[in-house]
């Protein structure tokens, strides 16, 4: 689980969509020191929703709906958008999902 | 949806195909729409649909997220700061196609290309293909959803977040304003200061009000007040076209009224290029209505409603037209469009273009803005005359009269009461803004039809008493309509809804 003390926010404005198919894409405004990470995985606790680096690093993503992240979590497809602060799209990637059943392994 | 979102990796070629691996693991044969073939190891998104023989066919695209802005999505606006979510979420939708909007369960939005309202599917159908042509994404709201949903502030904000670029109050004041007033349908637009540039933008349509059926929308566009009965024989979906239509047009009016291709007209910066505007949208309006094969007669109904506005919109103790009124005189324009004969079938382009040149033909000169605000002669005795056409005085009518009127009224409040039966929440928003547009004489026909409703309908009429019976809060309305700062700017949400 991140610890809160030691996460930083890192984003400006989160929104999630999702269709009538099997795909979910969270939308993110990065700011500039984080924007070049790689995100592995997308999840939430009783912190909140937050993303995991491909160096391990948690950063908290904000304020999110706990019942609709957790029914795209559920997603077979689940895609993260990468905004820069301008609001123009940097790049789309697959992430995958932090599951309660899996995420003790995703350790701050 | 149509069709399969596939996120994969192209692992290899067969059969005239490609096969791309998806993120599981399992694989499917392809076929790349198009011109495009992605090299062998590349990532892919894109839609697959299968063809008459059943080979899958497979349409790339950037992202994701551009395949969720074609079809119909769930938006869930989150982040801790709502305007920059609003800013954000403005931009993306601003390279989408139009779309319906509505709320969803929660504090979701539902954003569908197509509306299941037919009337609002229909106007949108008859002006989208130019929309998309002028790279305008309507964001048109589907009132009949909204008019069933029970909103409250946050819901309110992530409506209006699409549109509301400006990452401020404003949009959010303007829509909640509306809703309060009974739906009144509006274009909303925007003008945004772009590297010197004003650049307008449409924020939100309102089509047309839910709550007031063919003779709510006559009264409103004649300006008639509850002393006079419209007599007319449009019925509710063809004024809810007309007023779908029109403000879905006046969408448009920004980009097609400019001095040159790509120039864009400040189609608020003056009353006469305001008037301009509505010229422009109610002839296509009626253009589009006419082409669909609607019937010519209500057409010319609407004229003669647009022209009678110059005779009841006259402040007689003011010796003036009320604000707005000589701004909407676009019967000119209307009966230009009706004239247009064998324009059946015509495209939205021909519709739309077609518009244009009537509304520079009709609409009234420059001069006649910079002059008092009063009905010309020549004027004044047509107004009257169309008055007279779709007007009827309720105070003076004989019993009989008003017994004949009464079914006339009781036939249109039927229909909107049978519309918003099935749901509480319309049906006291119809108690509360009907009971406020009940002709002279005729509140016992809205009592016995209203009386079947499952609402709370004691409450809702016992909150709008409550609410008018605050002369404070009436005054403090009164100015905030007129323009002028007042406390009601800090109103709150959740109060009963309330018309002036």
């Amino acid at each position: 689980m991140p610890d809160d003390k030691n996460t930083p926010i890192g984003m400006n404005v989160a929104m999630l969509w999702t269709n009538e198919t099997d795909t979910a894409t969270c939308v993110v405004q990065m700011q500039p020191d984080i924007i070049d990470l790689k995100f592995d995985a997308i999840g939430q606790d009783e912190g909140g929703p937050f993303l995991v680096s491909e160096q391990g690093q948690v950063i908290r993503i904000g304020v999110m709906d706990r019942d609709s992240l957790d029914e795209a979590l559920g997603f077979p497809n689940l895609m993260l958008h990468v905004l820069d602060e301008a609001g123009l799209t940097v790049e789309e990637y697959a992430i995958d999902s932090v599951r309660p059943e899996n995420a003790p392994s995703f350790g701050a | 949806m149509e069709g399969e979102i596939v996120v994969g990796t192209v692992r290899a070629a067969r059969n005239g195909g490609h096969v791309v691996v998806r993120r599981d693991g399992s694989t499917i044969d392809v076929i790349f729409d198009g011109k495009a073939s992605p090299l062998i190891g590349g990532d892919v998104v894109g839609q697959v649909r299968y063809g008459n023989f059943g080979e899958a066919r497979m349409t790339l695209k950037n992202s994701v997220l551009d395949i969720l802005l074609e079809g119909r999505a769930r938006v869930f606006p989150m982040g801790m700061r709502p305007d920059l979510t609003a800013r954000v979420l403005a931009k993306l939708l601003s390279r989408a196609r139009s779309a319906v909007m509505a709320p969803g369960a929660g504090i979701s939005i539902e954003r569908m290309p197509v509306s299941s309202d037919p009337n609002l599917a229909w106007a949108m159908a008859a002006f989208q293909p130019e929309a998309e042509r002028l790279s305008i994404a309507l964001n048109v709201i589907d009132v009949q959803a909204v008019a069933r949903a029970q909103w409250q502030q946050s819901s309110l904000r992530d409506l209006t977040l699409p549109a509301d670029i400006e990452g401020s109050r404003r949009t959010m004041n303007d829509l909640t304003r509306l809703l309060r007033s009974g739906f009144h349908p509006e274009c909303n637009r925007m003008v945004e200061q772009h590297t010197g540039n004003r650049e307008i933008s449409v924020n939100f349509v309102l089509p047309y009000s839910p709550f007031t059926g063919a003779l709510g929308f006559a009264r409103n566009v004649a300006m008639m007040d509850v002393g006079t009965f419209p007599d007319v024989s449009l019925t509710v979906s063809e004024a809810r076209r007309l007023s779908s239509a029109r403000h879905v047009a006046l969408a448009l009016a920004h980009n097609r009224l400019g001095a040159g291709a790509g120039i864009q007209a400040d189609v608020e910066g003056s009353p006469r290029a305001a008037h301009m505007a509505a010229c422009f949208a109610d002839a296509a309006a009626a253009l589009a209505f006419i082409a669909d094969g609607g019937r010519p007669e209500a057409v010319a109904e609407y004229a003669d409603l647009k022209e009678a506005s110059l005779y009841y919109g006259y402040d007689m103790a003011a010796d003036r037209l009320r604000e707005g009124v000589l701004t909407e005189a676009t019967h000119r324009a209307i009966r230009a469009a009706a004239a247009r004969t064998s324009f059946e079938g015509a495209s939205a382009k021909e519709i739309v273009t077609e518009a244009v040149r009537i509304a520079r033909r009709t609409a009234l000169p420059a001069a006649r803005f910079s002059m008092e605000e009063r009905p010309l002669s020549s004027e004044a005795a047509s107004a009257q005359a169309a008055a007279e056409r779709v007007g009827r005085d309720l105070r003076d009518a004989s019993h009989q009269d008003v017994q004949e009127m009464s079914e006339a009224y009781r036939r249109d409040l039927a229909f909107l009461v049978d519309e918003h039966r099935p749901n509480e929440a319309a049906s006291a928003r119809l108690v509360a803004f009907g009971a406020v547009h009940v002709p002279l004489r005729m509140d016992r026909v809205f009592d016995e039809e209203t009386r079947s409703l499952p609402s709370h309908r004691e409450k809702a009429v016992a909150d709008i008493s409550a609410l008018v019976a605050n002369r404070d809060r009436l005054a403090n309305r009164i100015k905030a309509k007129a323009g002028r700062h007042s406390e009601d700017e800090e109103i709150e949400f959740g109060e009963p809804a309330m018309a002036f």
